[in-house]
């Protein structure tokens, strides 16, 4: 009886501890995100609608401080030009900066990542 | 005198926000499953409802009354895998409140929505996105697998018991255990 009360511990313990860890996860998503309805679509889907003004007047909530320094989205299309790609399909805000599909000059579509400030492609991958 | 005697028949097991949350886990993780590839948005807060029932029903299982309580049911892995031996074999063993299996089963299925949530909250947040998604989608098809183990484990329970044990988790009564 006294080993299963042990068990039964060490396994609430873990379900817990499983719980808490995700619930924290969850607040840090949802808080880099201002907690609010239309900020939990895709970037993606953000960007369709306006991305920047959405995002302007998030107020005190979220990361609106580190996202201040990122660059626009008409720097991110002329950084992507520059690093030798073309026809943007797809912008997505990731916690590190950008993520951007275009393709390159052979015509293969590549997934790239950019840093938010400087605009830097810091991987590829093709899509 | 039947009456009272038919009364006498069904025990009060469940409690009614237990019977909440299971149903409100179900709803959430059976949209979240109908909207994975799209409506991100109904995808997202849908898994934060099954993350929100997980939390309250990890709290009830400390704090609520006895057949609530992770106590009252978390079995040893010796009781879960004498029961579902039993329970292959066919033989009826009626608990009052979850048997070992059963018992085994909620931990092993909160667990895997935990899992699912957080694989899914790595996904959309976009650190470490591609890991994430793969992980999240493996975790799904996983949790998917035991919630068909969890049905067919219900109904076999359900035919060697004599009695519903679905409508049990509508209504909260079961058949007093012998």
């Amino acid at each position: 009886m006294n080993t299963k009360r042990v068990w039964q511990f060490a396994v609430i313990a873990g379900l817990a501890a499983a719980a808490l860890g995700t619930a924290t996860l969850a607040a840090d998503t949802l808080n880099s995100r201002g907690w609010s309805v239309g900020s939990l679509q895709l970037a993606s889907a953000d960007d369709r609608h306006g991305y920047r003004s959405d995002h302007d007047d998030e107020g005190e909530h979220g990361r609106k401080g580190a996202q201040d320094e990122w660059i626009g989205l008409d720097q991110v299309a002329a950084a992507v030009g520059a690093a030798g790609y073309h026809d943007i399909r797809e912008v997505e805000r990731k916690r590190y900066g950008y993520e951007v599909k275009a393709f390159d000059a052979a015509g293969r579509q590549w997934e790239l990542k950019l840093d938010g400030r400087s605009g830097e492609v810091i991987d590829r991958e093709r899509d | 005198m039947t009456a009272t005697q038919r009364v006498r028949e069904s025990v009060k097991v469940w409690d009614p926000l237990l019977r909440v949350l299971h149903w409100s886990l179900a709803g959430s993780v059976l949209v979240a499953f109908v909207t994975g590839d799209e409506a991100m948005a109904v995808h997202v807060w849908a898994g934060l409802v099954a993350l929100g029932v997980v939390l309250t029903r990890v709290g009830w299982g400390v704090a609520g009354p006895r057949h609530a309580r992770f106590a009252d049911f978390v079995p040893t892995p010796g009781e879960a895998l004498g029961h579902f031996r039993r329970l292959l074999r066919g033989e009826a063993v009626r608990h009052q409140g979850h048997n070992p299996a059963a018992g085994a089963m909620v931990i092993a299925l909160l667990l895997m929505v935990l899992g699912v949530v957080a694989s899914g909250l790595v996904a959309f947040d976009g650190n470490g996105a591609e890991l994430g998604e793969e992980l999240h989608e493996a975790l799904a098809w996983v949790l998917l697998g035991l919630i068909g183990l969890h049905v067919a484990g219900v109904v076999l329970s359900s035919l060697l018991e004599g009695q519903n044990l679905p409508l049990a988790m509508l209504t909260g009564r079961k058949k007093p255990a012998p």
